[in-house]
């Protein structure tokens, strides 16, 4: 039975096909040059990964967030952007949305490293950040860096990087689920110090401050990486502008304003 | 830490705006998976051996490798060959190619179900190919594939969460951004499944209720009849 009626359903599929082919063609992107793009509709589109205080969006309608939203704005408003849009996206999805075109610039204090580096095109360091050590106020120990490690009680959280640093300059660790666990237990005296992400550690000392503490964000034997913003390889004149925005807040005060603003020091800055 | 009701209330709205993309997304997806499918079965079923050849190359390459894999690679790969779909387009694509191909195989059975006795009853009477389709076939196929095809819905329901890898703020998704903020993932995540699971449980409902109707007993049941089969397990399937 289902040989008759061809001609008919040869043309249905010839139509649906040619439908299809149209919509992609009148799909596909044509301009090449972020820089121009941005400059002339005074709009940008960026990826981020939700992640304070790097970047977030408050779900309350607050908008978007994040020390690094914020430099970007500062930049990217010298280039005449009123508007900068951003998709929220899987930390493994903005390299690969970038090369894509789904957005034409990362702005989410990610590290610069080499394998990424063969994937976008990074911009000078803007800011660096490792780990703060933690300690009562006062610093009773005199805990100074890794060197005092060695017969203290230190903290950290558990799995973390920091605590194998703490295990190899032969620490005593004491291992916490969470930041906050982890500060209740310096004030109660059950730890000497604590090592925690520099941003992590400087955002929670923001939103509720804590004055029995002292966060050091410079101690000896800190290990920093320098986080940069990222633009398609082969985007050089966006490269450029953007390279030109950074040294220009770095000289203005807007930059440590920033760095300052969400918790970390203007110490962090790469010079 | 006790989670509050408060709490729960707290997130719904943002919640909902997900919920209400995951619906969306379902029923686009929905659609073009069933017109695929339909295609493909009747292709498969022709006697053009070079269509049959082709469409099911299509259905065994889909089934054979991840939708993940397949969304991810539209969104994310094809931009680069300069074939760029926006989000949501380049998600009900994938979606709808990927069910498509699982669709077609039920409704190949589902037609293949009707005895060749009604296509020679049909012929008969001098039906048209389209015709005995129409009149004969499709409504006959339609009850077997009832519950197999509801079923994939369902399922697809739940699936458009893969959609979040393609930065579509569907349930799941907003579900994730809400705890990556909040870090109250206990609240957020029983939050989630309840919403799917009051979405999806009517669904289910409603296929129930459709077969009763489109089997032996063609009058409509009655609404004690229905509040029984809501407890699993009472009455007969």
């Amino acid at each position: 039975m289902f040989g008759s009626g061809t001609v008919v359903r040869r043309s249905v599929l010839l139509g649906i096909v040619a439908g299809a082919m149209a919509a992609m063609t009148a799909g596909a992107q044509a301009a090449d040059d972020t820089l121009s793009k941005v400059t002339a509709s005074h709009a940008i589109v960026m990826g981020f990964y939700n992640e304070p205080p790097h970047n977030w969006v408050e779900f309350t309608g607050g908008g978007y967030k994040g020390m690094d939203y914020d430099m970007a704005a500062a930049i990217l408003g010298k280039l005449g952007v009123t508007q900068i849009d951003q998709i929220a996206v899987d930390w493994s999805g903005l390299i690969p949305g970038l090369q894509a075109k789904r957005w034409d610039m990362l702005a989410v204090g990610m590290s610069i490293t080499e394998e990424r580096a063969k994937q976008v095109a990074f911009t000078t360091p803007i800011y660096q950040y490792g780990s703060a050590l933690i300690v009562p106020k006062g610093n009773p120990k005199g805990i100074k860096g890794t060197d005092q490690f060695a017969g203290n009680k230190i903290g950290a959280i558990l799995g973390s990087t920091d605590a194998d640093l703490i295990t190899a300059q032969k620490g005593d660790l004491v291992a916490f689920k969470s930041h906050p666990e982890m500060i209740a237990g310096l004030k109660a005296g059950r730890i000497d110090a604590a090592l925690a992400d520099e941003t992590t550690a400087g955002y929670a000392n923001v939103v509720s401050p804590e004055p029995d503490i002292e966060i050091m964000h410079d101690w000896q034997g800190k290990a920093a990486r320098p986080t940069g913003f990222s633009v398609r390889l082969d985007d050089t004149a966006m490269l450029k502008a953007l390279n030109d925005g950074i040294a220009e807040i770095k000289k203005d005060g807007t930059l440590a304003q920033i760095l300052e603003k969400y918790g970390l020091t203007a110490d962090n800055i790469v010079q | 830490m006790q989670p509050k009701l408060s709490d729960f209330l707290l997130y719904l709205p943002t919640l909902l705006v997900g919920a209400r993309l995951t619906i969306l997304l379902s029923l686009a997806t929905f659609c073009l998976a069933v017109v695929i499918a339909l295609l493909v079965a009747l292709g498969r079923l022709s006697r053009f051996r070079l269509l049959r050849a082709v469409l099911t190359v299509y259905v065994e390459f889909i089934r054979g490798t991840p939708g993940l894999v397949q969304i991810y690679y539209i969104f994310y790969v094809l931009p680069v060959w300069g074939l760029t779909l926006d989000a949501a387009m380049a998600g009900v694509i994938g979606l709808g190619l990927n069910y498509g191909a699982y669709l077609s195989e039920v409704f190949r059975s589902g037609i293949r179900s009707v005895p060749l006795t009604q296509r020679e009853a049909a012929t008969t009477i001098g039906l048209s190919y389209f015709q005995t389709l129409r009149f004969v076939i499709l409504p006959q196929a339609f009850r077997n594939v009832l519950p197999p095809t509801v079923n994939y819905f369902l399922s697809l329901f739940k699936d458009t969460s893969l959609l979040s890898v393609i930065t579509l703020q569907e349930l799941t998704f907003s579900g994730m951004l809400l705890i990556s903020t909040t870090f109250n993932s206990f609240v957020i995540l029983t939050e989630i499944a309840l919403i799917y699971f009051v979405m999806c449980y009517p669904i289910a409902l409603l296929s129930t209720y459709l077969e009763y109707r489109l089997h032996r007993r063609s009058r409509r049941p009655g609404w004690r009849v229905m509040w029984l089969r809501m407890i699993p397990g009472l009455t007969r399937a």
